[in-house]
């Protein structure tokens, strides 16, 4: 049987989670932006209620939700507080926990997850370099076994939050592709402890960039740095085979975001158009004006009704990766659209900075082209629902 | 160790209500709900004591079945268990059934050394349940409380006045009615709200508390509430013409004289 109303428990979280988010109101949020500084209060009042135990194991003192909850989570904050104040629980709660909860091993794996529910680490997933774009095994950062360990040495690009981060996921290459047995063979994920290397340098440099940018991207070098092998995430040169559970999650995460934001931005130029009034009524009273928005929500609909069946199908165990890709790229198009809409609702005050609309439209476009541009998602759904030849 | 009732009650959120233009009624159509503002400082003052001094807190909440998820929010703050008073006869009855009703619960419950209320609800404010529930146990009361110190069988209460602050003492049991000023309430933590759904929640109907069902809800009550209308708030519209310097003198002026500012 289908059932698409919330649990009591989901409709508590949704609530108390927002009424936590609009404690951090607009104007935080736009000085954060403009000062480029992280929301350090916000962190620390989400660490301080506990919401980094979202889906942390129950037998580590978490509460062990799934991806649904998460999903939930993470779209309340973006329609009551925007993008940026969930990318922050996408970086914690997916990025790291979800990463390292199904991958990590050992005594690490329950020591990092402590230390996350409790708010002590920023995390940066480290994948995209300058040289290879979207084509991941064309990855340049190498790992070379010394040791006990492995030493990396490489450049990353774009990395959120490298700056604050004190772990790091970092995708390198271990087997030079021309060895490899398979062609994707021969990556391996490393969970890199930044405050903690026994050797190494991590060099960042901050990126004067468009989105989120309280949160920041950075490019990152690694200068022979040390990393010991029982920090491998999944299996040596075994990357790529958990890249795609990885990314499935943070497709959902971003699709919750993106539909989450479009909500905000939808309500606030519906509550806009009926107030402003040109030519003596409201202006939406004007179908120019009112069936656009009308379309946002359809969009932003659908979005989600695909995201809700991602987050339940990667819950169940069932392979989710159509889903996700279907809701991240309906969703970011759904919320830029809406933005573009409020944009346009607004008429000239929409550039103003202190109305807010030019910040999420600025957010909103982020998902069309990271972490997945929309084309790569339409490749993969191209040749694997479709059939067609592999472009990617 | 002390021995705590909360009354709670799940109300609109009267923030996203909407209005219904053409008639000037509400429209509670997909309204939101929650816990009525002021009943959360109820809550949280009967954790604070219950934290401070031992004991338990019981929330007891009069509603209809979509009431729970009040009291899961109830329990996630901090309530140990809870009592849900759901019967169809009980709907939309005055405020001296509802305190009526309440009353034969806590009589069911038994044992109390504090029942803490709000001074009123967001939702109708009337003020009257803390007192009539009082009366109906036969307990001593006191409203606006904003600072409660409990010390042995005794409590010592500030009333906020309206200049000023009256300190009373007082023997247990009593009903204390709180202010809002009294505290900030909590958020509940995410692990709070996960093991709420733990906690023991016991619905009541009017049989469960020897209750005849005439004598409650609209039956049962005196005052009957005929409609709900919406003030009409008609704004004021002045245009000042001429030139900057001149008009917005003549706009000060004009805010001076209506007493927008002074
Ligand atoms: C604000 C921001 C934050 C980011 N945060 C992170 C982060 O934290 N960690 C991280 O690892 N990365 C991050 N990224 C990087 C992001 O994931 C990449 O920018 C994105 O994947 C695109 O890669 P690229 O920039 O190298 O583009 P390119 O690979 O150079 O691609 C350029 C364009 O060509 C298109 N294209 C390429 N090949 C094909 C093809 N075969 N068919 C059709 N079209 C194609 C792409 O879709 C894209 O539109 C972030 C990016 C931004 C802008």
């Amino acid at each position: 049987m289908l059932n698409y109303e919330e649990t009591e428990d989901q409709k508590l979280l949704r609530e108390t989670i927002g009424a936590l988010a609009i404690q951090f109101g607009d104007e935080y949020w736009r000085n954060k932006d403009t000062s480029g500084e992280f929301p350090r209060e916000y962190f620390e009042a989400l660490a301080r209620d506990g919401w980094f135990n979202l889906n942390v194991p129950q037998e580590l003192g978490g509460t062990g939700l799934g991806m649904v909850e998460t999903a939930i989570v993470i779209n309340e904050v973006a329609k009551k507080a925007g993008m940026a104040a969930s990318d922050i629980l996408m970086a914690i709660c997916v990025f790291a926990i979800q990463t390292i909860k199904s991958f990590a091993k050992g005594p690490l794996r329950d020591r990092l997850l402590q230390e996350l529910a409790q708010g002590k680490h920023i995390m940066s997933f480290c994948l995209t370099e300058p040289g290879a774009g979207v084509n991941t095994l064309d990855i340049a950062t190498t790992a070379t076994k010394d040791g006990d360990g492995f030493i990396i040495n490489g450049a990353k690009i774009w990395i959120t939050l490298a700056h604050e981060a004190t772990i790091m996921n970092v995708v390198a290459r271990t087997t030079p592709k021309h060895e490899a047995r398979k062609r994707t063979d021969g990556l391996t994920i490393f969970l890199v402890e930044t405050n903690n290397l026994r050797q190494g340098k991590i060099r960042k440099k901050r990126i004067d960039d468009l989105s989120m940018r309280s949160l920041g991207s950075n490019e990152v070098f690694f200068d022979n740095v040390y990393v010991p092998s029982e920090n491998i995430i999944g299996e040596h040169d075994k990357g790529w085979d958990i890249l795609p559970a990885l990314l499935n999650a943070e497709r959902i995460s971003t699709a919750s975001m993106s539909v989450g934001l479009g909500q905000l931005v939808l309500e606030k130029a519906c509550d806009y158009a009926k107030s402003r009034q040109v030519f003596s009524r409201p202006i939406g009273s004007n179908q120019a004006i009112q069936f656009p928005l009308a379309k946002a929500k359809t969009d932003l609909e659908g979005a989600w009704a695909v995201t809700q069946r991602a987050s339940w199908e990667f819950d169940n165990g069932l392979d989710c990766a159509v889903a996700a890709n279907v809701a991240a790229y309906m969703g970011a198009r759904a919320a830029f659209f809406a933005s573009d809409r409020a944009i346009q609702t607004y008429g000239g005050l929409g550039f103003a900075k202190n109305s807010d609309i030019e910040r999420h439209w600025r957010d909103s476009r982020l998902f069309r082209t990271g972490p997945v541009p929309e084309e790569m998602a339409l490749n993969f759904l191209a040749q694997r629902m479709l059939g067609l030849p592999r472009s990617y | 160790m002390v021995e705590i009732i909360v009354c709670f009650k799940h109300v609109v959120d009267e923030s996203e209500l909407k209005v219904d233009r053409a008639n000037n009624k509400i429209n509670f159509e997909g309204a939101k709900t929650k816990i009525s503002d002021d009943d959360k400082n109820a809550i949280e003052e009967a954790v604070r004591l219950k934290e401070k001094n031992g004991g338990t807190v019981i929330g007891l909440c009069l509603g209809k079945a979509d009431a729970r998820k009040s009291v899961k929010e109830a329990l996630a703050m901090g309530c140990d268990k809870a009592r849900l008073l759901s019967d169809p006869a009980f709907q939309d009855g005055d405020a001296i059934r509802t305190a009526y009703v309440l009353s034969q619960a806590i009589k069911r419950i038994g044992k109390y050394d504090i029942i803490i209320t709000a001074t009123g609800t967001t939702d109708v404010y009337s003020g009257i349940v803390g007192p009539a529930l009082a009366e109906f146990l036969e307990i001593p009361q006191a409203t606006f409380v904003s600072k409660v110190a409990l010390a042995g069988d005794k409590v010592t209460l500030d009333r906020l006045m309206e200049e000023g602050v009256e300190t009373v003492e007082c023997d247990l049991p009593l009903l204390i009615a709180v202010a809002r000023e009294i505290n900030q309430p909590r958020f509940p933590t995410l692990i709070q709200i996960m093991s709420a759904g733990k906690k023991e929640v016991v619905e009541w109907k009017a049989s469960d508390l020897g209750i005849e069902a005439s004598t409650v809800g609209k039956n049962g009550s005196l005052v009957q509430v005929t409609s709900t209308q919406v003030p009409k708030s008609a704004r004021k519209k002045i245009l000042f013409e001429g030139s900057a310097s001149e008009s917005s003198e003549r706009l000060a002026d004009a805010l001076l004289k209506e007493g927008v500012v002074n």
